[in-house]
């Protein structure tokens, strides 16, 4: 071994550049003296001898300059071969050092599987979700459009369809303008009717804007927008055509009946999102001549031309909006353009805010992984210090035992990794099934190449941060006087123990951190959860009705009174009720109000959703009549003659009518617009309509009069509301078997999925800071046994004189408690600096929420004490004896 | 005076001065300037060698591993660089032999030709 030492010694002494050229001019200067002296002997003077030895010889210079590079290029080629035969050496050790300590490397690789595999997990979501490129051609081109109004404060409605074609028309920087209508069509012909998605489009939306070709057949030809073409043509969602014909290309050519006419078949769109996989069938959009321009429809995207940016035809747009302003003064006051980037559709900003917390939290867990590590490699670097002293004094250098115990890192994170890797995928399928569904891109998240290079970037830097930690320590302690003292160094022990404290606080501070973090989200989800909803949601089941657009307007009344008489004869139902936008649906509808008798407001009309409810919706619903009356069958009658029947939200009462009673008065609907007058017979309690996150909205209801929306239908059952599902089925299909039942789902289910990315977010952080509190744990607990049994002759020492085992006790807990406390303080601070990022992901909470924090450091200090007090008690258990024998 | 006279002299061909190496180490580990001795005897001094182009060549058979070196002390005990054959310098030493023969033979043929 020592010899192989001394000739790492020379080899790296090589490198050296000035030792080298020393050499190399001793040995040729060597030569030139020898020869000189060769010709003195022969009698010349030392003069002549010199020149004559040197003509001899050749000019020096030149021969060390070429010596010089040759030496240099031998040199370099050594040091390479040895360096491969050194690591060779260190991988051999460090798998035998694994090998031989099962316990050791175990617990090592568990926590970097952990760290790491979480890390992958998260990172392959944030990849999938937030960095891969949209499945589009020059996806930078490509925009979304809307229409606004500012001076009524909204910046972002869907396109009138009427000024749709106008800006498609008579704008100049985009390639073309597509608009996209969400539809549902009922397909018949199969065994069950079917409720499909439709979207409707212009011919140019997926081939001229997004840039897409579809998988076999075609999309959309000009012209079929404009009614020309081959009649009746459909083409297909990709997943749709996956989960209805298994993907068989012969389904081209093929008829489906939609809504009762007849269509062909003529392509299958590819995979992906958005817009792609959003419906199962897609159909052209109808260009009307006068159409209309007050109805807000059409989602509308844009594809610029080459060269063009998002300002040039913003600027565009407005400028054509500014002329269709001046053409219809009366529909189109105020009217204005919004442009944003096709980068705002890869994910909410909600998503995206909570997936970088995640991988934020992650990252900390990984951390904390690695301070356990390193203080495993630190403790075991203290008992190998004889060893480590033997190979320095014989001559190891500092770099080559420093590169020894990289490489020894290196090859336990390295197989952590692989672990991780493997617990990533099973995480990474949990986390799938976990999550709330309106994440687009999770559900094909997969462990991708670059999934591979972050997973190993992780383990190297974990490896290398491990691992240099204590090899730095190892190298830097002197080794005589370890030598002397016998192996047990004093100064060494004192370095490393104050090192380990060090990271002792600094795993405590940041599982604080993420402590703080989660209960931040958990005390949000408790306020969500616990907020005042305004309806009830227990035992109410509710499920759209697919009443076709075809229903006449009387038949489609009668339908709606003869299913719900039908549906009340069922045993469990307690009451039922239609409404045309289910509640939590996150469909929304809008109209201004006003008062008849008053100005408008400073700061526009206000703005309320309004829904078309039948008799009896607020007491199936939960939601109370705190005045007036509700609707009843002669409302319904009686509409056309005179204002709408209409009950409000008791916000609108208090905002129209504050202190009086608004029950009789005159109330404008659709204000700026049609201008509709109203009177209120009732006002109702204000419910979450549009998510339990929401906060409540002004709301208007009305009686369910046929304007060609489809019904839900909201039943409040005595028992499960589930158990009902297969009657209130085949009830709908006596009555008409061409009508589908869709979205059937319980208000609990509703509840569930308007929370549900808030409680993955909330489980997910809860998840990895307990995880992360276990590891900081146990390196409280690890670094006190360690230190406990370092300790052991002292305290016999102790003990002999007299100490009680309370005074140890209190010692040794007070010594470890020391960086724990510091940890905790730190870590408050830093929870306080960090948490600021995720207040968009709080709900009635405050970042610097009191109660977390105390709480949160309570239970740290407590779960710290008893961490250390396990050890401890070991420590007061020492015989004195014992003691001085392993001494 | 050996002061040299260059016309009696042979020059050295191109890749000779490695076998003149290889062999001057065939009888024990020398140094740069033993070599040169050796080779000034052994060829009673009619080849013409600059003797500072023997250690560029040293250097480069090293690397190729043909010969080792290591510090030792000279007859005048000076520190000196020591040059020892490996078993892939003997190797390479017969091969090379064997060619440079081949050729001197083929050459003498050609030039001992009398008639067309």
């Amino acid at each position: 071994m020592a010899s192989s030492l001394d000739r790492w010694i020379r080899m790296w002494s090589h490198l050296s550049r000035r030792r080298l050229k020393g050499e190399v001019d001793e040995e040729l200067e060597f030569h030139l003296e020898m020869l000189a002296q060769k010709y003195e002997s022969q009698g010349m003077d030392p003069a002549d001898a010199r020149r004559a030895a040197e003509e001899r010889f050749g000019d020096p210079g030149r021969i060390k300059k070429s010596t010089f590079r040759a030496e240099r290029s031998r040199v370099k080629q050594r040091n390479r071969a040895v360096l491969m035969d050194n690591l060779r050496q260190d991988l051999r050790f460090a798998f035998r050092q694994l090998w031989k300590r099962p316990v050791f490397s175990g617990i090592a690789l568990a926590m970097l599987a952990l760290g790491i595999g979480a890390n992958t997990a998260i990172f392959s979501v944030v990849h999938n979700v937030l960095l891969r490129p949209l499945p589009f051609h020059e996806p930078d081109r490509i925009v979304r459009i809307w229409e606004s109004r500012l001076e009524q404060g909204w910046e972002r409605a869907s396109v009138a369809p009427g000024n749709f074609w106008d800006f498609r028309d008579m704008n100049r920087s985009f390639v073309d303008l597509g608009a996209y209508r969400f539809s549902a069509a009922n397909l018949t012909g199969g065994e069950h009717p079917e409720q499909l998605s439709q979207g409707r489009v212009t011919s140019g939306f997926f081939g001229e804007v997004l840039g897409v070709r579809a998988v076999i057949g075609r999309t959309f030809l000009p012209g079929e927008d404009e009614g020309q073409g081959e009649g009746n043509v459909v083409v297909l969602g990709n997943e749709f055509w996956h989960s209805h014909f298994g993907g068989d290309p012969s389904v081209l050519n093929t008829q489906m009946t939609l809504d009762g006419e007849s269509y062909t078949v003529v392509g299958v769109l590819p995979r992906g999102r958005p817009w792609l996989d959003f419906a199962d069938v897609y159909t052209p959009i109808l260009r009307e001549f006068e159409a209309v321009r007050t109805s807000f429809e059409l989602a509308v995207i844009g594809r610029l031309r080459d060269g063009m940016t998002l300002e040039v035809g913003r600027d565009d747009l407005a400028s054509v909006a500014r002329r269709l302003e001046e053409a219809f003064p009366e529909d189109l006051a105020g009217i204005g353009v919004t442009v944003g980037p096709s980068s705002e559709w890869v994910a909410t900003d909600e998503t995206r805010r909570a997936l970088w917390v995640l991988l934020g939290v992650v990252g900390f867990l990984l951390m904390i992984a690695c301070v356990n590590l390193a203080n495993l490699f630190l403790a075991r670097a203290t008992g190998r210090v004889r060893e480590t002293a033997i190979r320095a004094a014989t001559g190891a250098s500092k770099g080559r035992l420093i590169r020894q115990g990289l490489t020894e890192s290196l090859v336990v994170s390295l197989l952590g990794a692989g672990l991780g890797l493997v617990l990533a995928w099973w995480g990474v399928n949990t986390l799938i099934a976990m999550a709330p569904g309106n994440i687009d891109g999770l559900s094909d998240v997969t462990i991708n190449a670059w999934v591979l290079a972050f997973t190993l970037g992780a383990g190297v830097l974990t490896g290398v941060v491990t691992g240099l930690v204590p090899a730095l320590q190892a190298s830097g302690s002197d080794a005589a006087s370890t030598l002397r003292a016998g192996g047990q160094s004093i100064a060494g022990n004192r370095a490393h123990n104050r090192l380990r404290s060090v990271l002792v606080a600094a795993e405590v501070a940041v599982s604080l951190m993420l402590l703080v973090g989660s209960g931040l989200l958990i005390r949000s989800f408790g306020e969500l959860m616990g907020a005042e909803r305004g309806f009830e949601s227990e035992n109410r089941l509710i499920a759209s009705v697919n009443v076709p657009d075809q229903y006449g307007p009387d038949e489609f009344l009668s339908f709606n009174q003869r299913l719900l008489d039908r549906v009340r004869e069922l045993g469990p139902v307690q009451s039922a009720a239609l409404v045309h936008i289910r509640p939590l649906s996150g469909g929304s509808t809008g109209l201004g109000f006003a008062r008849p008798d008053q100005p408008d407001p400073e700061g526009g009309t206000p703005w309320a959703s309004w829904r078309l409810v039948s008799p009896g919706y607020f007491e199936t619903i939960g939601v109370p009549v705190l005045r007036g009356r509700d609707l009843t069958a002669d409302d319904l009658a009686a509409m056309g003659d005179g204002p709408l029947p209409a009950l409000i939200s008791e916000r609108i009462a208090e905002q129209l009518w504050p202190g009086e009673d608004p029950l009789g008065r005159t109330i404008t609907l659709w204000a700026g617009q049609t201008e509709s007058p109203g009177e209120v017979i009732g006002v109702v309690g204000d419910m979450l309509e549009r998510g339990i996150d929401q906060g409540p909205t002004f709301a208007v209801y009305l009686p369910y009069f046929p304007a060609g929306f489809a019904p839900d239908i909201v039943v409040h059952t005595a028992g499960a509301p589930t158990a009902l599902v297969p009657r209130l089925r085949s009830l709908v299909a006596e009555l008409d078997p061409n009508i589908p039942l869709s979205d059937v789902a319980t208000m609990e289910d509703m509840v569930g999925r308007s929370v549900g990315s808030r409680r993955f977010t909330m489980v997910m952080v809860s998840i990895f800071a307990g995880l992360a509190l276990l590891l900081a744990l146990a390196g409280v607990y690890g670094v006190q046994a360690y230190s406990v049994a370092q300790q052991t002759p002292e305290i016999g020492v102790r003990v002999a004189i007299g100490a009680s085992k309370a005074q140890i006790l209190k010692k040794v807990i007070f010594q470890a408690m020391r960086p724990a406390i510091f940890g905790v303080v730190l870590g408050l601070g830093g929870a306080y600096g960090l948490t600021r990022f995720m207040s968009s992901l709080l709900f009635q909470v405050e970042t610097s929420d009191p109660l977390t924090y105390a709480g949160v450091a309570g239970i740290l200090v407590v779960a710290a004490l008893f961490s250390a007090f396990l050890p401890a008690l070991r420590a007061t258990r020492v015989d004195p004896v014992i003691a001085f024998r392993t001494e | 005076m050996p002061s040299p006279k260059p016309e009696s002299k042979a020059d050295l061909l191109k890749g000779t001065l490695d076998l003149l190496i290889l062999k001057a180490l065939t009888f024990g580990p020398r140094h740069g300037y033993g070599i040169a001795r050796w080779l000034e005897e052994s060829s009673r001094d009619l080849l013409h060698i600059e003797e500072g182009s023997l250690y560029p060549a040293l250097s480069r058979m090293e690397k190729r591993g043909w010969i080792q070196s290591e510090w030792g002390s000279s007859e005048t005990n000076r520190r000196a660089k020591y040059y020892r054959l490996t078993a892939s310098g003997r190797g390479q030493l017969s091969s090379q032999a064997q060619g440079w023969e081949r050729l001197v033979e083929a050459m003498s043929l050609v030039l001992h030709k009398k008639q067309a």
